[in-house]
């Protein structure tokens, strides 16, 4: 059959996907919300041969990786095929994804390497960006980084394994500090070189440390300065594939056994057991939260300053489809995390300081999209969250408002008085400078900027208002 | 015997054995330089641990030899 006759017109324009720019072989755009892939003739003959080992189906099947189809369009010049790949909910980021997501989501990566290698081929890179989440469960989505494996090749991808996974999640796992900011300001990961700056002595003891830190460190600053005898040296080398797979496995025991350090004291993950809230206050609050939920069933929800997800499972199970769950705490995020994982249902938390949200970054400032260019929710919830705002930033109550109801078209929002024992402990040594703080200001600035539906009194003076933009 | 899918491309790496690594990211000098340190200890271990059979065999077949004059 001739190639043309498969092939169909362009429907939609052709977008070029930002960060789809490092493998010449393919490139991703999107057309009205589809995700398409163009491939020159010798990226579709590997990704063929790949296809043929069943390795993509059993992977697709079980919902390691997106599902991925031919394309009927016409490739743009210079390709030969189109792919179209299934689209995932929302896209995120490394330096969003909370320890035990970044977690998941490299053993994700050394699952399907050795798996990989077990069909004959490798991966031609080690790109956290390549894995996202459905719900809290990572996928992997760049189908056109599959290679042959070329018998004594070395890792190419394992410095870049290291900065994107591992290296983040030593930096908490090993020194208690969590990776987001870190990373946020590198994205292209954590260099090796810092982090082996920072490792005590004893590491020197640990081969685990030794091969995929410290060593590497050291080769590479030996190597800056006699480059030509470092090229020589690796163009040389050969690594057996019982080397190549050991190398895989060591890392894959060693991220297995990662825990971060001292999460768990940090300051809200013991806010469910912590707070004060009587038995009764809790549960008025669970049944708005699940009234709200069956009222509006929003396809996504978002919910800012999740903490453990405990009101978000609420949502989840009385009408929301798919959820998000937004928190600046590394332990919180935690809980939440292992609380998606038991629920099974498709809630994602993500880091995010709301304060201070994730900005557009990489080349040209395109690469990686600010939070907000992400999607937008059909509904949110903010529970206990507006005075963090209000009060720990001293952003005027008009800015809060104004910020949530351009952020959903509808929302449940729970205002904190002052009186509250939180805010007084807030106040006790930053002072009330806050003096317009109060509910009728609250509800003043969003009737000026929504429709106030409904209001219902929790214990304490606390209140949640229903907004509809 | 079954026929792999990639064993053509297997045949075509026997001609580019010290080719570049396709790779379009930089694999990083220290990395890859560890990596063929790597390669050598596994080849001294593999070639150790088969000296190491060889002595133990050959004296195993020294006691096979005495078990059977015994005989």
């Amino acid at each position: 059959m001739p190639p043309t006759a498969r092939f169909r017109p362009l429907l939609q324009t052709l977008e070029p996907h930002p960060a789809s720019f490092r493998d010449p072989e393919a490139h991703v755009f999107t057309a009205g919300g589809r995700v398409l892939r163009a491939l020159t003739l010798e990226a579709a003959a590997r990704y063929d041969a790949v296809r043929a080992t069943g390795l993509l189906d059993a992977m697709e099947h079980e919902g390691a990786a997106v599902r991925s189809s031919e394309a009927p369009e016409t490739p743009p010049p210079g390709f030969a095929r189109m792919l179209e790949h299934e689209a995932v909910p929302f896209i995120s980021y490394p330096y969003e994804w909370p320890f035990a997501l970044l977690k998941r989501a490299a053993l994700l990566h050394l699952d399907i390497h050795r798996r990989a290698l077990g069909h004959g081929a490798t991966l031609a890179d080690a790109s956290a960006y390549n894995v996202q989440f459905r719900g809290a469960r990572p996928v992997f989505i760049d189908i056109a980084s599959f290679r042959p494996y070329r018998d004594g090749e070395l890792w190419a991808g394992h410095r870049q394994f290291c900065e994107q996974f591992l290296n983040p999640l030593l930096l908490a796992a090993q020194f208690g500090i969590a990776h987001h900011a870190w990373y946020r300001g590198s994205p292209e990961g954590l260099p090796t070189a810092g982090l082996a700056a920072l490792w005590p002595a004893r590491g020197w003891l640990s081969p685990r440390a030794l091969v995929h830190v410290l060593l590497p460190a050291s080769a590479e600053r030996a190597a800056a300065k006699r480059a030509e005898a470092a090229l020589a040296r690796v163009g040389r080398a050969r690594l057996p594939k019982a080397g190549y797979v050991a190398l895989l496995d060591q890392l894959r025991r060693w991220i297995a056994g990662l825990e971060p350090r001292g999460f768990s004291a940090t300051q809200w993950a013991g806010y469910a057991q912590a707070r004060n809230y009587s038995a009764g206050a809790l549960e008025a609050k669970r049944r708005v939260v699940a009234e709200f939920a069956a009222r509006y069933r929003p396809h996504m929800l978002w919910d800012l300053g999740c903490n453990d997800g405990e009101f978000t499972e609420v949502a989840l199970s009385n009408g929301a489809a798919a959820a998000i769950g937004f928190d600046a705490d590394p332990g919180a995020l935690e809980l939440a995390c292992a609380r998606a994982a038991r629920i099974g249902m498709a809630f994602l938390p993500l880091y995010q300081d709301a304060s201070n949200p994730s900005p557009a970054q990489g080349w040209r400032g395109r690469e990686r999209a600010a939070l907000a260019e992400r999607g937008r929710p059909d509904a949110l919830m903010a529970l206990a969250f507006e005075h963090h705002l209000a009060l720990g930033c001293n952003l005027a109550l008009e800015e809060v408002v104004g910020f949530l109801v351009a952020s959903a078209p509808r929302g449940l929002v729970e205002f904190v008085p002052k009186s509250d024992a939180t805010v007084q402990r807030m106040l006790a040594l930053k002072g009330d400078i806050f003096p317009g703080y109060s509910e009728a200001a609250f509800a003043a600035a969003l009737a000026a900027r929504a429709r106030i539906v409904r209001t219902d009194d929790l214990a304490g003076g606390r209140k949640l208002f229903w907004f509809e933009a | 015997m079954k026929r792999h899918p990639l064993r053509w491309f297997a045949g075509a790496s026997l001609f580019a054995a010290a080719a570049p690594a396709l790779a379009y990211i930089d694999p990083g000098t220290g990395s890859m330089l560890v990596q063929s340190a790597l390669a050598l200890i596994a080849v001294v271990l593999v070639a150790g641990r088969s000296a190491w059979h060889k002595f133990k065999s050959f004296f195993s077949r020294r006691r096979d030899d005495a078990a059977d004059r015994e005989v």
